[in-house]
């Protein structure tokens, strides 16, 4: 049984380094869907990060009036922060947001001087609440609707910004489904062009094949080399696949960090580096063993 | 030890204007244990057909062909196994295997049966050195002449001790001096024991063998004799 295997890893690695050129073609034609796999991985964080960006963006606010008291404000704010799904939620003092305001217009002098004229603050204090979907911000709106909020709230800007809210949603859940149709179309044409390499290059080796079983070789001697060749095709470009990864991670890191603050590529592959090779070795050897093995089944019935 | 039984095959026609061609039609004969039978005849007259069946490289039309008594066509893949490994073949286009040097060629037949590594360590050299290619063992069956490629698939035919021999025109590419060694070495294997079916259309290959001879004549037996001679 050893002597076997050994046999067959040792034809199987021949006929891998003889047949070079087509060896080399079949692991960058496998490179491919491994590529689409690692990218999906990678890409997932920055779209994640993208879409919540753009959902942070859907927000609501309520205003309280003068005369309520902070602490009543804070309490309103633990209960809204206890329903579930909501994301944040942001206290926004009267002072804080003069000087929220203040900064942000320091350099228009007409609204300075409005304000100088308004002679006060007359900002009101207020909650900024994000939440994971359109359920839970009416969730909010009807939460402060009820009575005993009635006196303290002034007001809250929900049906204002209803159809913005409704509209980010829908963008970033159409985002979501059009990437993941995307990515299972590409998948599957990589696949295809995967599979017909391979079937290709065996089909060039038929005659071979023939021959092996003229002379008595058995399918599992016959197949065991295609199968020894799938996987060394499969390891080397999971191998490639990651170097060039790691290495498109590394120089675009900054670029992106830059553009996209807190999110770090880099980091990210390097807190799932045994997942991310385990998932590319995986997809290359089990493509370059099925495709083999498919290939070979038509020509080892005789 | 092999039995042809009412053997026809035919080759169906693959389009349109093409003919349906009869490599065999109703071929019966049988070859005992360490017999030598020449199968003669001209070009397709059905003799590579012949050896094709035995090799259940082809299936026949109709009829059958037992091996030891056991119609090899109700064989599973695990007979079929056994059957070519004890089956040496010579084939008319070599049938080497490209991607292997000529001592991978031949080592191949002694891996497949499960020879050790000390075996074939041992055996394949030697039959390089007798049918005189231990200077081309390591090169590729590209790199190699006709008469020397012939006289590999000869080495590999019989590296294994095969218990039946099938040559088709083995000697086809060869010199008169090399064809003389390749008949002795078939003389000699079948005085060890060995069975030799040779399809040959050299008459004068045949007519020194002095053995018995088939003669086939557009897929038909047309003369079966102990000690025949070429006569078509």
């Amino acid at each position: 049984m050893f002597t076997l295997l050994k046999r067959i890893i040792g034809l199987g690695w021949q006929n891998l380094v003889r047949d070079g050129g087509i060896a080399v073609a079949n692991i960058f034609i496998m490179m491919i869907p491994i590529f689409l796999v690692s990218s999906i991985f990678l890409l997932k964080d920055v779209s994640r990060y993208m879409i919540d960006a753009l959902q942070a963006k859907a927000d609501i606010s309520v205003y309280f009036n003068e005369n309520t008291n902070e602490d009543d404000i804070l309490r309103i704010k633990q209960a809204i922060v206890a329903i579930p799904q909501v994301n944040e939620v942001k206290y926004v003092s009267k002072d804080q947001a003069l000087a929220d305001f203040t900064e942000r217009h320091k350099d228009s002098a007409t609204l300075m001087e409005s304000l100088q004229q308004v002679n006060g603050n007359p900002f009101l204090a207020s909650l900024n609440i994000t939440a994971k979907g359109m359920s839970e911000y009416d969730q909010v709106a009807q939460f402060l609707n009820q009575d005993q909020y009635k006196a303290m709230v002034n007001k809250v800007n929900y049906n204002e910004k209803k159809s913005v809210i409704e509209k980010i949603f829908f963008l970033t859940a159409g985002a979501s489904k059009a990437g993941l149709i995307l990515a299972g179309i590409l998948g599957f044409v990589s696949i295809l062009v995967t599979f017909n390499t391979i079937r290709m290059a065996i089909i060039n080796r038929k005659k071979e094949i023939a021959i092996q079983r003229l002379v008595g070789a058995s399918r599992v001697f016959i197949r065991g080399q295609f199968f020894v060749e799938g996987l060394i095709f499969g390891l080397l470009a999971a191998i490639f696949c990651f170097l060039i990864t790691a290495g498109v991670c590394w120089y675009a890191n900054s670029s992106l960090e830059a553009l996209m603050p807190g999110l770090s590529l880099w980091n990210n592959l390097m807190a799932s580096v045994g997942t991310m090779f385990l998932l590319q070795f995986a997809t290359g050897t089990v493509l370059g063993i099925i495709s083999s093995m498919i290939a070979t089944t038509r020509y080892l019935k005789a | 030890m092999i039995r042809f039984n009412d053997i026809t095959k035919i080759y169906q026609a693959k389009a349109a204007g093409h003919k349906r061609v009869v490599a065999l039609d109703g071929v019966s004969f049988g070859v005992e244990k360490g017999e030598f039978v020449s199968v003669v005849g001209r070009s397709g007259a059905g003799k590579t057909t012949l050896f094709k069946l035995l090799l259940m490289e082809e299936k026949p039309t109709t009829g059958s062909v037992l091996y030891k008594d056991q119609n090899i066509y109700k064989f599973k893949s695990k007979h079929i196994n056994n059957l070519r490994r004890s089956i040496g073949a010579v084939f008319q286009d070599y049938k080497l295997l490209p991607n292997m040097t000529v001592t991978e060629n031949i080592a191949y037949v002694m891996k497949v049966i499960g020879a050790t590594d000390m075996e074939i360590a041992r055996d394949v050299p030697r039959i390089l050195e007798i049918v005189e290619l231990e200077e081309r063992g390591q090169n590729f069956p590209e790199e190699l002449s006709g008469g020397e490629c012939q006289r590999a698939a000869i080495a590999r035919a019989l590296i294994h001790r095969p218990e039946v021999v099938l040559a088709d025109e083995p000697t086809g590419n060869l010199d008169p001096y090399h064809t003389l060694d390749i008949l002795k070495l078939l003389l000699k294997i079948n005085e060890m024991g060995t069975t030799v079916i040779l399809a040959s259309h050299n008459r004068e290959i045949i007519n020194k063998l002095k053995k018995r001879v088939v003669t086939l004549d557009k897929g038909k037996i047309i003369r079966d004799e102990a000690r025949g001679r070429f006569s078509l």
